[in-house]
C-alpha cells in the first residue's frame, strides 16, 4: 500500500502527462462527433425515410469491440493517434446521432404546432423550439459518449496512442501491480469525474424548460 | 503487415479451423459462465433492492462502478486474482452483474402499484406475487439488461485474451505480435460478428418477450 502511494507521487508528472494525453483524444474525439453527429442526428429526425436505416447501422457498428476496431483499422492507418482518434470518433458518432434523433423526435408535437400557428419557417422551429427542448438528451449523449471514450481511449493505448492505458499496459508487461493499480483508478477517477460533471451540465440544460 | 486479400483471409481461415473454432468455443464458454452467474446474482440482488428501499445504495454504486471502462475492471482483478481465466471471469461477472441489477431494480419498480395491491387483495402470497405478476412484467426490461451484458461480456472477453486467455481475441493479439494481418483482421472480423450475433440473438429474445407479455 506504501509503495504503490509512494509510486504515485514519485510519477506523478508522467501520470499528470499521460491524463491529459487521455483526455486530449477523448474529448476532441468527442468535439468533432458533435460537430458531424448533430446535424446527422436532425437530418435523419426530419427524414425518417434514412432513420431506421442509419439507427440500425448504427446500432450495429456500436456493438464491435473497441479492440476488434482496432485490429481492423491497423493494416490500413498504421499506429498512433490516428487510428485511435478515428475509432474514438466512430463510436461517440454513434451515441450521439442517437440522441440527437431521439431528443428532437420526441419533442411534444402541440408545440410545434403552436409554432407552426405562429407563422414559424420550419428552420425557427428546428433552432427555437425543438433543439433547445431536446438539449437534454442530447447532452445526456454527450456524456455518455465522453465516458465511453476515456474507456476506449485506454485500449488504444495498446495500439501506440498516448493516455493512461499505456500505464496499465506498462504495469501488466512489467507484473507491478502497483503501476497497474495506478492506471486503472486513475481512468476509474476520470471517468466517474466526468460523468458526475457531464450529469450536472445535463441537469441544468434539462431543467431550464421543464417547469 | 503481410499481404492482406480476401483469399489470403480466407485461407487463413481454412488452414486454421480448428484453432479457430476451439478459441470461440472458449470465448463462448467463459462469456456464458459470466453471464449465467451474473444473470442469478443479479436478478436476485435486483429484486432485493426493489423490495427493500434500504438497499436501494445498491443501485447507485452499480450506477457508478458501472461507468469504469472494461479493460480497467479487467485491470483491477489483475492484482487481487492474478493473471488467468479467473481474474478475467471476475471482470466479466461484475461488469454483466451491474445491468442486470439496474434494470431488473428499473423493471420491478416501474410496475403499476395497482397491479401488486390488487394481487395481495385477492390473496396472493409474496412469492406468488413475484413470480407470477412482478417479474413476468418486469421481464423485457430484465431482458434489455441481460442483452447489454452479454454484449458487454463478449467484447471484454476479446480483451482478456491479452493477458493470455483463450478466445477469439487471441487471434487478434496474435496478429498484432506477429504483424501478420490476415490473423488480425480474421481475429477482428470474427470477434465483430460475434458480438453483433449475440446483440441480434439477445434482441429477437427481447421482442418475444415483449410479445408475450401482451
Amino acid at each position: 500500500m506504501e509503495e504503490f502511494i509512494k509510486y504515485i507521487i514519485k510519477n506523478s508528472d508522467y501520470l499528470l502527462e499521460l491524463m491529459v494525453q487521455h483526455l486530449e483524444l477523448s474529448i476532441f474525439s468527442v468535439l468533432a462527433a458533435i460537430i458531424v453527429g448533430i446535424p446527422i442526428g436532425i437530418t435523419i429526425a426530419r427524414y425518417n425515410k434514412f432513420a431506421n436505416i442509419t439507427l440500425n447501422l448504427i446500432s450495429i457498428i456500436f456493438t464491435i469491440p473497441s479492440i476488434a476496431m482496432f485490429g481492423l483499422m491497423l493494416p490500413i492507418l498504421g499506429t498512433g493517434n490516428l487510428p485511435a482518434f478515428i475509432a474514438l470518433f466512430l463510436y461517440s458518432l454513434l451515441t450521439i446521432v442517437n440522441n440527437t434523433y431521439t431528443g428532437i423526435s420526441s419533442v411534444d408535437k402541440g408545440i410545434i404546432e403552436a409554432g407552426k400557428g405562429m407563422g414559424m419557417t420550419n428552420l425557427q422551429i428546428l433552432f427555437r423550439i425543438k433543439f433547445p427542448l431536446s438539449l437534454g438528451v442530447i447532452f445526456a449523449g454527450i456524456r455518455t459518449a465522453v465516458v465511453i471514450n476515456v474507456g476506449i481511449t485506454t485500449i488504444a493505448a495498446f495500439i501506440g496512442a498516448g493516455g493512461l492505458g499505456k500505464m496499465i499496459f506498462r504495469g501488466i508487461y512489467t507484473v507491478e501491480n502497483k503501476v497497474i493499480l495506478a492506471g486503472s483508478l486513475s481512468i476509474f477517477l476520470l471517468a466517474v469525474i466526468l460523468d458526475y460533471i457531464g450529469r450536472i451540465i445535463e441537469k441544468r440544460f434539462s431543467h431550464s424548460y421543464q417547469k | 503487415m503481410g499481404e492482406i486479400t480476401l483469399t489470403s483471409l480466407a485461407g487463413y481461415v481454412i488452414n486454421n479451423v480448428p484453432f479457430i473454432l476451439e478459441m470461440m468455443a472458449y470465448h463462448i464458454f467463459y462469456s456464458a459462465i459470466a453471464i449465467f452467474a451474473a444473470a442469478v446474482i443479479g436478478i436476485i440482488l435486483g429484486i432485493l433492492s426493489a423490495r427493500i428501499s434500504r438497499l436501494s445504495f445498491l443501485i447507485n454504486i452499480s450506477a457508478v462502478i458501472q461507468s469504469a471502462p472494461d479493460i480497467v475492471m479487467l485491470a483491477l482483478m489483475i492484482p487481487l486474482l492474478g493473471i488467468g481465466p479467473i481474474c478475467a471471469l471476475a471482470a466479466l461477472f461484475i461488469k454483466g452483474v451491474l445491468p442486470i441489477i439496474i434494470n431488473t431494480y428499473a423493471g420491478i419498480k416501474n410496475i403499476k402499484p395497482g397491479v401488486v395491491e390488487s394481487a395481495i387483495g385477492m390473496g396472493m402470497s409474496r412469492s406468488m406475487i413475484l413470480f407470477k405478476i412482478e417479474l413476468p412484467l418486469a421481464l423485457p426490461v430484465i431482458m434489455a439488461g441481460l442483452r447489454a451484458a452479454s454484449v458487454i461480456n463478449v467484447s471484454t472477453m476479446t480483451l482478456a485474451s491479452y493477458i493470455g486467455v483463450n478466445g477469439l481475441g487471441i487471434l487478434i493479439f496474435r496478429g498484432i505480435a506477429m504483424y501478420e494481418g490476415n490473423i488480425l483482421i480474421v481475429g477482428s472480423i470474427l470477434t465483430s460478428l460475434l458480438a453483433i450475433n449475440t446483440n441480434f440473438l439477445c434482441g429477437y429474445f427481447e421482442k418475444r418477450a415483449i410479445k408475450w407479455k401482451q
